[in-house]
């Protein structure tokens, strides 16, 4: 009976290991906690990806061109990052593409203070935009298309975009970005 | 200039949004999968399943609210569910297309 039961525990281990062993991994770099990467926790937390017979490892890499780097390197396989730091790296001669589009609308948003109501007062003031230390390494790029393209400056695009459409191409200039 | 979910928390602290871009709707390829043409050729398979399952998690995410919401804010570590419900509707509004190239 002994017999039995270690022959049966034996079989099971075996079943076992070899389903772990048919799953396959991917290393998936996250550029940012956004709600976008959210999605990778909701797949592994429903058990979508073993579903499929994958193991996902998310790794967060702060910043877009830190991720880029990693991929380049081989130690990701894959990344959900914007638009820009993957585009210009492309444009440099790295191999990567963009395989899927997630978002397909800009989600920006202008905060000011409490005091401050309208962009009309913004002029004469300092905008605050995100970290981007990729737009500094590319004003040193040789490539001239990257350069043309400037990545790797969305929020200040965004915030263009936006003076545009309310009439105030005037007031941007008026304005000045800074990082601090 | 911020991006979700931090907006949600300027909200929260009574600062003025002078601007939101998810409101004028402004097409922009703004987040999407990357990868090494090579782990792309060798690795399809692979690559599929994952895609697979990452449209999976995009139907919850449309379809199943309220633990979206939990999701999301466990996932992000803000215990406001409020603001997450906030962040929810942001992403419903800005997906509303998934595209993927064969």
């Amino acid at each position: 009976m002994k017999k039995l039961h270690a022959l049966i525990l034996a079989i099971f281990s075996i079943v076992a290991v070899t389903c772990v062993e048919a799953q396959e991994k991917i290393r998936i770099g996250l550029g940012s906690i956004s709600l976008q990467s959210g999605l990778v926790h909701i797949a592994k937390d429903r058990g979508l990806f073993a579903k499929y017979g994958l193991t996902v490892e998310s790794i967060y890499i702060p910043g877009g061109s830190t991720n880029v780097q990693v991929l380049v390197s081989g130690n990701l396989d894959l990344s959900q990052l914007s638009d820009a730091p993957g585009v210009a790296a492309n444009l440099e001669g790295a191999d990567i593409v963009y395989f899927a589009g997630l978002l397909d609308k800009l989600n920006y948003q202008l905060i000011a203070r409490s005091d401050i109501k309208s962009i009309e007062q913004l002029k004469g003031r300092k905008i605050r935009r995100q970290p981007l230390r990729f737009v500094r390494r590319l004003r040193h790029a040789r490539n001239a298309q990257a350069r043309r393209h400037r990545p790797g400056q969305r929020s200040d695009d965004s915030f263009k975009s936006v003076m545009s459409r309310r009439g105030l191409q005037r007031s941007l200039q008026e304005v000045s970005t800074a990082r601090w | 200039v911020v991006n979700a979910p931090f907006s949600s928390e300027a909200e929260r602290l009574k600062l003025s949004v002078l601007a939101d871009s998810v409101k004028m709707n402004i097409p922009f390829f703004n987040t999407g999968l990357l990868g090494s043409r090579r782990f792309l050729d060798k690795q399809d398979a692979r690559v599929m399943n994952f895609l697979r399952a990452y449209l999976e998690s995009i139907k919850i995410l449309k379809t199943e609210r309220e633990y979206s919401i939990k999701a999301l804010g466990q996932f992000t570590s803000r215990a406001e569910l409020e603001s997450a419900a906030r962040r929810l509707r942001l992403l419903q509004i800005s997906s509303s297309r998934c595209r993927i190239r064969q």
